[in-house]
């Protein structure tokens, strides 16, 4: 019989953790979390939550499945998302729309008597553009004057790293990869100017919140008493929720108005006919897969991926670098219903596993779950753009997914004599016949297309398995 | 002047003899010491504030009561 394997990203809360037996994903609740989580379901709070979708549906079942623990007192089961996403790959409305998600289920949640016990950003996934809760069991008993454990930690897992990008002009992306726990109080302090302290807000969620943690090592044991003694009354506990909730909606991120990239669909120099043929070319090769995930590397503003997703695909993964373009992606994802998550990946240097021994977060190539790839104009950005050997680049790409359409742009082609006009050519490797040959080493070419009058060439490739 | 004073004291020592054991550290995660300072603030000001309140209304009904037992017109005192 198959047993379930714990889930190494879920061990912190004594209330339960989650189990992966074979397909299925299930949840324990603990002796601990036992009288938490009757609240939340006799209550009817969790059924409200799961029928509008904002937090993951779960059922229970047979305690068995798990063996025979001893302080096991449900087992629960939820649908399996079909990728897990780490918050410093999210884009800024990402972040966004995940803290806005966690702000309006604690606001709700405080009404029926029940409040969250931690802000994880990694308790939030998404679905396409839709964020969804997954972590059932932080939602516990709401204890009158209790104070919101959760605040430094929501600060640091949203707050902060929304202020950088909006306050600062910085993304969060990589500051966030850095640190797991998030962006403390104190770093973006240091980097505010003198002037914000007099924005009340910043004050009371950045600048006290710091000045107080600076001080904590002197605290003594009465001042621990007198915290401990006084209380947090409910409306204060509920304005400072609804008050984080109206500043980080008017929040916007403060970068470059025209970034690299994200024009790129309007200016990429196409005519209108080759972007067409191009369209076609993955039209066939998505009504012939029918990609359950595909994985759109380079996805930039998300066109060719919703071209996909149009002619067949289910669901597509948009990994790009370029800010402006995740955020064009995110919003066409969100208004247009478009199953597509645009993430924040460096191809040369993706997620690693992170964490407490280094498999808490999975790395990206740990996370792979695509039967289909795109990657539409990047093999010279990581063979020429980084010196990195074509063949690696090819290899890697098809490892990605079993089939799926790779772009080759020419040398003579204006982007790639734009990226070699200060540099020397040190890339006589870099030709369309020793790409073909790489391809053809690990995959059957299905279909091949010259699209542009710069001999810009699509191939469709099918891996060898073998 | 006193009676607010001792409203604030009669106040924050209700509130504290009612919250006492109530607010229970029982958070899994480290709140830490810098949030629950600021928030044990937060919850001195709400309670001040809802001190006040109150006193507030005690000085307006004095007045209202006061103002009906000259005999003012109660057209406008009587406004809700």
């Amino acid at each position: 019989m198959e047993r379930a394997v714990p889930e190494n990203a879920s061990y912190r809360d004594p209330a339960g953790r989650v189990y992966l037996l074979g397909d299925r994903v299930l949840r324990s609740v603990t002796r601990v979390g036992a009288a938490d989580y009757e609240f939340l379901r006799d209550g009817g709070l969790l059924d409200e939550f799961t029928d509008d979708g904002r937090v993951i549906g779960c059922t229970e079942v047979e305690p068995g499945l798990l063996g025979q623990a001893s302080d096991v007192r449900y087992v629960l089961e939820h649908p399996r998302l079909s990728f897990i996403s780490h918050p410093y790959e999210w884009c800024f409305s990402a972040l966004k729309a995940a803290a806005l998600l966690h702000l309006d289920l604690s606001l709700e949640s405080l009404e029926r008597g029940a409040t969250l016990s931690d802000a994880s950003a990694y308790n939030v996934q998404f679905q396409g553009a839709r964020p969804i809760f997954i972590d059932v069991l932080s939602f516990r008993r709401y204890r009158d004057g209790e104070y919101w454990f959760a605040h430094r930690q929501f600060l640091e897992q949203f707050l902060n790293p929304l202020l950088l990008t909006a306050l600062r002009g910085v993304p969060f992306n990589v500051w966030l990869r850095g640190r797991l726990e998030g962006i403390p109080s104190e770093d973006l302090r240091a980097l505010l100017p003198w002037w914000r302290m007099f924005d009340w807000r910043v004050s009371a969620h950045v600048i006290l919140p710091a000045r107080f943690q600076r001080s904590a090592a002197k605290i003594g044991d009465d001042q621990v008493a007198r915290i401990k003694a006084r209380s947090l009354p409910k409306s204060a506990f509920r304005s400072m929720l609804a008050s984080l909730r109206r500043w980080i909606e008017g929040l916007e991120p403060s970068l470059p108005r025209q970034s690299a990239w994200s024009d790129y669909a309007e200016t990429n120099g196409y005519r209108a006919l080759e972007a067409e043929s191009k369209a076609n070319f993955l039209r066939r090769f998505a009504a012939k897969v029918t990609p359950r995930c595909l994985w759109d590397v380079g996805c930039n503003t998300g066109h060719y991926a919703e071209v996909a997703l149009e002619a067949g695909a289910k669901e597509v993964i948009g990994f790009d670098t370029d800010h402006g373009a995740l955020e064009k992606a995110f919003a066409r994802a969100s208004k247009g219903g478009v199953r597509l998550l645009p993430l924040y990946l460096d191809a040369a240097d993706p997620s690693p596993g992170q964490g407490w021994r280094g498999i808490e977060r999975k790395a990206l190539g740990d996370r792979r779950n695509a039967d289909g790839l795109l990657a539409l104009a990047v093999v010279h950005h990581l063979a020429i753009g980084r010196n990195l050997p074509l063949k690696d680049v090819v290899d890697w790409l098809i490892d990605l997914a079993p089939q799926g359409v790779i772009e080759f742009v020419e040398k003579d082609d204006p982007c790639v004599r734009q990226m070699l006009q200060f540099r020397n050519d040190i890339f006589p490797d870099y030709e369309r016949e020793n790409f073909r040959a790489a391809v053809l080493a690990r995959a059957e070419i299905i279909e091949e297309q010259e699209i542009t009058a710069n001999r810009r060439l699509l191939v469709w490739y099918n891996r060898r398995d073998d | 002047m006193r009676g607010i004073k001792n409203w604030g004291l009669i106040s924050a020592t209700t509130a504290m003899i009612f919250f006492a054991g109530t607010a229970p550290a029982q958070a899994y995660l480290d709140p830490g010491t810098g949030s629950l300072v600021l928030q044990a603030a937060i919850g001195v000001v709400a309670g001040s504030l809802v001190a006040l309140r109150i006193y507030w209304g005690k000085i307006k009904s004095f007045f209202k009561r006061k103002n009906s037992r000259d005999g003012r017109d109660s057209r406008f005192t009587d406004r809700k």
